[in-house]
């Protein structure tokens, strides 16, 4: 074994002398940016965003929505309340533990769907609402440094860890090297499978006082379907409130009532 | 006595496959209105051949067939077939009747084709006929009811029920016993006799070519010579069957 | 000439007995004509049995839609998905209209579209059921109003709960005995063991909802039985369609009461995909033995039924709460004299059948256990919530009330008609989302709010990080009040509303119209009808694609035009050998006959006399046995017409339209069988009477020897 290691090492090493000056990142600073990540996009207290949706798709009408979302990280609560247009209104998700449920006030229904779920039928998910948990979630791996327009990014490759729930089990992620944000992210199936490509142009900060920091939100997100390529999804986050919650609100009553 | 069938060096020939078969090689003959006339010669001598030839069925290789002053080569088959229903009446060695008319029906078949006659007409004409063959009384019956004799009868009442000019006999005489060859012999003597038609026929037969007015002898596609109508006049050796 | 003509007829009608031959082409053509006649005869009964199936059920004579439309109208459905239609611009005046061409006795306006119908699975139905029953309760409470009824369902639902909780415990005690830990995880196992406590349920009522959040989120994800289902719909004016199509009969519940929004299930889809499986392979296994002649011992897909049968026990036991447990248990030892204290293993032993047993099976599941069970996932009367993506691109969601199941008479048994269902104008108008001007305007006040700009995927990077400017920004806090958001319009639309409302015929008529069908008087009368409404259509302005119910029915359309063309085929089978056989025996009997057809031509007979002899022999002999074929035929058909023909399959049961069909002979088809034999005679005899022709008159010289 041992010996093996040291041939491996002998024959290997000038390999990776030679490779270019790149900074490679070390495992304990890919780990780093990654909780990073997740650590600007963490609320500790209630999170409430107002956002719009816009869907693409070939020969139809774009798609619109308006949408509230809450969230209350430390539960892992989250809740969605369309508000626009008037069709739309007081449909509604809300997460309890895995499960995603949907109403449709015109029916007073709850149904239980999936992480997969297309929310509102568009390209976007669950997650892209939701607080980062990209490293309890994903083990990462470092792949390089490289041009993104003209942003130095470092480009890292995440799997799904076993036994969690996620939307995708690959998600291949291009970092600014200076900011640390995500700038691009792609999300591929277990096959391998590209399905959704994801930019995110800008990123806004808000100081929270309980947090005694900033919470960085992604203020746009634009999202292409790899599968039906000529489908895509806006998502603007145009404003945050970070005020406290009601307690109740992160139930299915609560929702129930804002339609009746 | 005009001549009836007029025949010039004609010559036929059948071809089988590539092998040319002369069946006659420069026949000359002249026959006349009223001639009572025996074809004799062996069988493959060319007898069928030549009254063939007269008898419009078949056209000459080369040389020329007259029959009733037309000369044969010319018409179309139309009107060969026009000339066979209404100058010439035909009686064949195996009777040939229709089997499945009756003999009346047989015997007015001709007049049918000619469509001349009315109904009324036909009858009295075909049973005229059927009268002078001896067999009014079986005008009804199947030709598979009767004997040879009587079928032969019915085909020279049917041959005969035109009023043609000329009657064609192939061998009348060869699918009948000796007794009802003589009668069939007779008849169309008589007939002869009575209206004058001419009737060439062919038979190897020495007793039946005696009642000939004239006897062509023919041998190997060729006419030996024409002996007179001498009753038990010696026969050319060639001609024995 | 005419005695000419005689003589041929005579030789003809002679020469008919005199061949053995010729027998033989007789038999021949009278086979060939009774099969002319009966064939002819069976396949316009089937058309128009299947005519009258499409024409009576759904399509109606002449269907109408909007020539703007992208794809064709396929009332049955196609090969795809349904073809997208325009609407028809103002249906009342097209309607107006179209009543005024002559013929047309009703237009019934239609539209079709379809939804997957999403269904929880057991648990989370039960639980929905309790929820229900819990707010219902609640809230007489709080309104003082009696709820010792409402209590009680609250109950009977929890009971059931705790049943079923008692099956998955003993479901998990079983994996984990076959050390099988990846079945049930350990949270789960803990969520289990909660709810199996008496202290949970004891305290159900101080705190319902928690306790339901609690089933419902970690309980409920346990079973997998969860379902969905494909419903496809013609939304129509149901009281004008109920009138004017006969070949609709109401089996289950009853019609959808004039004005109302309601939804009829079709049979055949009800029994196929709605009904408890095991019942239904139950019913499948007794059609077998008793209708199709089968055995369970001689037949691998009954014997396959049986043994799921066996297995799949959990979809009845998670049905049953504790006390019907105990009434099934008791019930079914009674009657299969057991004392078996285990359902699923009772339950498989009722269901290991037999050629013997079956039948009494059968009946001890339909008499003893059926009624304690929910034979349908939905019941007739249930509210069905139908969800669809609208034209519009959104998703709509609409409660319709289950009045009854239909089936089309001579289509039951059909795949392609039997998953049809129907529903009110109403309904359907919702789920279809048409994108109306309003909401246009709506959704583009709200895009130029955004402030969004399209950014295309090509040259994203390039756009978006191309510049190189800052990514980050500070934002303001926002204060976001969703009360400001909402219009509070929803709070006027309430479903129970919608339901209970009856429509007037005004305002079922003005909107969205797909499609109309057309019923005429006089079916005869469809093409002048799809003429003149093609006119009047150019002439008014409307806009109007005017196809047969033929053309319009899709797949089914194509179906019946199929199966004509196999029949037909093999007519055209049946004749062409006809044709080489009635040929070779002519030519048989020419070549036998050249002795006689030498002679005549010797004797004088032209070759036109030849030929018209042998065709006119063929023709007489077509006439007389085509005759006796033909009453052969029509004694057949007489026979049919009164006994009927049972159908043997499905396949057959959708040619008959119906379990029988009693076929009739009509004058056409006799004459037509006629004309078809005459020619076939002639065709079949023209190179033997060639032959013939040609026979040379010297061959009457040659001696038969």
């Amino acid at each position: 074994m041992r010996s093996t290691f040291l041939l491996t090492a002998l024959v290997a090493g000038p390999l990776f002398l030679a490779a270019p000056a790149e900074a490679a990142l070390s495992p304990d600073e890919l780990k780093k940016l990654i909780e990073t990540i997740d650590e600007r996009q963490r609320s500790t207290g209630d999170y409430k965003a107002l956002c719009y949706i816009e869907q693409k798709e070939k020969d139809k009408n774009d798609i619109v929505r308006e949408l509230v979302v809450y969230r209350r990280d430390a539960d892992q609560k989250l809740m969605f309340l369309f508000t626009k247009p008037k069709s739309e209104e007081g449909k509604g998700y809300l997460r309890i533990d895995k499960n995603l449920w949907s109403y449709d006030p015109n029916v007073g229904k709850w149904e239980r769907a999936t992480e997969r779920e297309r929310i509102g039928g568009t390209n976007s998910r669950r997650s892209d609402f939701d607080e980062s948990r990209l490293a309890i979630e994903y083990d990462a791996s470092y792949e390089g440094e490289e041009k993104l327009g003209a942003f130095t990014v470092h480009r890292l490759v995440l799997s799904a860890k076993a036994g969690i729930d996620v939307a995708y089990p690959v998600v291949k992620l291009w970092v600014d090297t200076s900011t640390g944000n995500i700038l691009k992210r792609q999300e591929l199936a277990l096959s391998g499978r590209l399905m959704r490509t994801a930019y995110y142009p800008k990123w806004n900060k808000l100081f929270s006082d309980s947090k005694k920091s900033d919470i960085w939100f992604p203020a746009e997100i634009r999202i292409y379907d790899e599968v039906e390529k000529s489908n895509s999804t806006l998502v603007l986050m145009k404003s945050v409130d970070l005020h406290s919650l009601e307690a109740n609100l992160f139930t299915k009553a609560w929702l129930e009532a804002k339609s009746r | 006595m005009g001549s009836i069938v007029s025949i010039d060096n004609v010559v036929k020939e059948y071809h089988l496959g590539k092998v040319i078969v002369p069946a006659l090689r420069g026949v000359s003959l002249e026959v006349h209105e009223g001639e009572f006339i025996s074809i004799a010669g062996p069988s493959g001598s060319g007898k069928t051949t030549l009254l063939n030839l007269i008898g419009c069925v078949d056209t000459a290789t080369s040389g020329k067939v007259e029959v009733a002053g037309r000369d044969t080569a010319t018409l179309t088959e139309r009107q060969r077939t026009s000339l066979r229903l209404d100058t010439i009446g035909f009686i064949f060695q195996s009777f040939n009747l229709v089997a499945v008319l009756s003999v009346f029906q047989n015997v007015e078949f001709p007049l049918l084709l000619q469509g001349r006659l009315k109904a009324a007409d036909r009858k009295a004409q075909v049973m005229s006929l059927l009268d002078q063959v001896g067999l009014s009384s079986h005008a009804k019956h199947r030709p598979s009811e009767l004997s040879g004799g009587q079928r032969q009868r019915v085909a020279v009442a049917r041959a005969l029920v035109t009023e043609p000019k000329l009657v064609l006999a192939d061998e009348p005489t060869a699918n009948l016993d000796s007794a009802t060859g003589q009668n069939i012999i007779d008849l169309m003597k008589a007939l002869n006799q009575r209206r004058g038609t001419t009737f060439i026929f062919s038979t190897h037969d020495a007793k039946v070519m005696s009642h000939a007015n004239a006897i062509w002898q023919l041998a190997d596609g060729k006419i030996l010579g024409k002996s007179g109508p001498v009753a038990g006049a010696p026969i050319p050796a060639e001609a024995r069957p | 000439m005419i005695g000419h003509w005689v003589v041929l007829v005579q030789i003809a009608f002679r020469n008919l007995f005199s061949s053995f031959i010729n027998l033989v082409i007789g038999v021949i053509i009278a086979v060939g004509t009774m099969l002319v006649v009966v064939g002819g005869a069976m396949l316009d009964s089937l058309d128009t049995a299947m005519s009258r199936s499409i024409t009576g059920s759904l399509a109606g004579h002449i269907q109408v839609y909007s020539a703007a439309s992208k794809d064709e109208l396929a009332i049955y459905g196609g090969m795809t998905d349904d073809p997208s239609l325009a609407a028809v611009d103002d249906f009342p005046k097209v309607k107006r209209l179209l009543l005024g061409v002559p013929h047309v006795k009703t237009v019934v306006p239609m539209g079709i579209n379809g939804a997957l119908l999403m269904s929880g699975n057991t648990v989370d139905l039960t639980l929905a059921k309790l929820r229900g029953a819990v707010k219902a309760r609640d809230a007489a409470t709080a309104s003082g109003a009696p709820a010792a009824d409402l209590a009680e369902q609250v109950d009977s639902q929890k009971a059931h709960i705790r049943q079923i909780v008692k099956v998955l415990v003993e479901d998990a005690a079983k994996a984990s005995v076959l050390a099988d830990s990846h079945a049930v995880d350990d949270e789960a196992k803990q969520a289990l063991a909660t709810v199996s406590t008496e202290p949970f349920w004891e305290g159900f009522d101080r705190d319902p909802y928690s306790a339901l959040e609690l089933l419902e989120n970690k309980i409920a994800p346990l079973v997998s039985d969860a379902d969905m289902l494909y419903v496809r719909y013609v939304g129509t004016d149901l009281d004008a369609y109920q009138r004017a199509f006969d070949r609709m009969q109401v089996v289950d519940g009853q019609p959808v009461p004039a004005g109302r929004r309601g939804f009829l299930f079709p049979k055949f889809q009800y029994e196929e995909q709605l009904k408890l499986k095991t019942a239904r392979r139950l019913d499948r296994i007794k059609e077998g033995l008793t209708e199709s002649g089968k055995t369970i011992a001689g037949d691998s897909e009954l014997q396959r039924f049986v043994r799921e049968n066996q297995a799949q026990t959990r979809e009845i036991v998670l049905q049953l709460d504790g006390l019907k447990t105990r009434t099934a248990l008791a019930r079914l030892n009674a009657a299969l004299h057991s004392n078996e204290t285990d359902l699923p293993t009772l339950l498989t032993r009722l269901f290991t059948t037999d050629d013997q047993n079956f039948m009494d099976r059968y009946r001890i599941f339909y008499e003893q256990l059926a009624p304690l069970l929910e034979l349908y996932r939905v019941r007739i009367g249930d509210m069905l919530t139908v969800k669809a993506f609208t034209r519009s691109g959104y998703v709509q969601s609409v409660n319709v009330k289950v009045y009854g199941t239909f089936e089309f008479k001579g289509l039951e048994k059909s795949p392609l008609s039997g998953v049809t269902g129907l529903m009110d104008l109403m309904s359907f108008r919702d789920l279809y989302g048409y994108l109306s001007a309003d909401k246009r305007d709506e959704l583009r006040v709200l895009q130029a709010a955004s402030g969004a700009k399209a950014v295309a995927r090509e040259n994203a990077e390039a756009e978006l990080f191309g510049g190189g400017g800052p990514v980050v920004a500070e934002a303001k806090e926002g204060s976001i009040d969703e009360k400001a958001q909402l219009s509070g319009l929803k709070k006027a639309k309430k479903s129970e509303d919608l339901v209970a409302r009856i429509y007037t015929p005004g305002e079922i008529e003005d909107g969205v119209v797909l499609n109309a069908a057309v019923v005429l008087d006089d079916p005869k009368a469809l093409p002048q009808a799809i003429k003149a409404i093609s006119e009047l259509s150019a002439k008014e302005h409307l806009g109007l694609k005017v196809e047969s119910w033929q053309q319009a029915s899709g797949l089914l359309g194509e179906f019946v035009l199929a199966a004509k063309g196999i029949l037909y085929f093999a007519v055209t089978i049946i004749f062409v050998v006809a044709v080489v056989v009635i040929n070779n025996a002519m030519m048989m009997a020419t070549l036998q006959r050249t002795q006689t057809l030498g002679t005549m031509r010797a004797i004088g007979a032209q070759r036109s006399f030849i030929v018209s002899m042998v065709l006119l022999e063929t023709l007489v002999l077509g006439l007389l046995f085509g005759s006796a074929g033909a009453a052969a035929g029509a004694a057949v058909m007489a026979k049919l017409h009164a006994t009927g023909i049972g159908a043997w399959s499905d396949a057959v049961y959708f040619f008959f339209s119906g379990p029988r069909i009693y076929p009739s002979l009509g004058a056409g088809n006799v004459v037509a069988a006629f004309l078809i034999i005459l020619v076939v005679s002639v065709v079949s005899t023209l190179y033997p009477a060639l032959i013939a022709m040609r026979v040379s008159p010297v061959t009457a010289m040659q001696a038969e020897e």
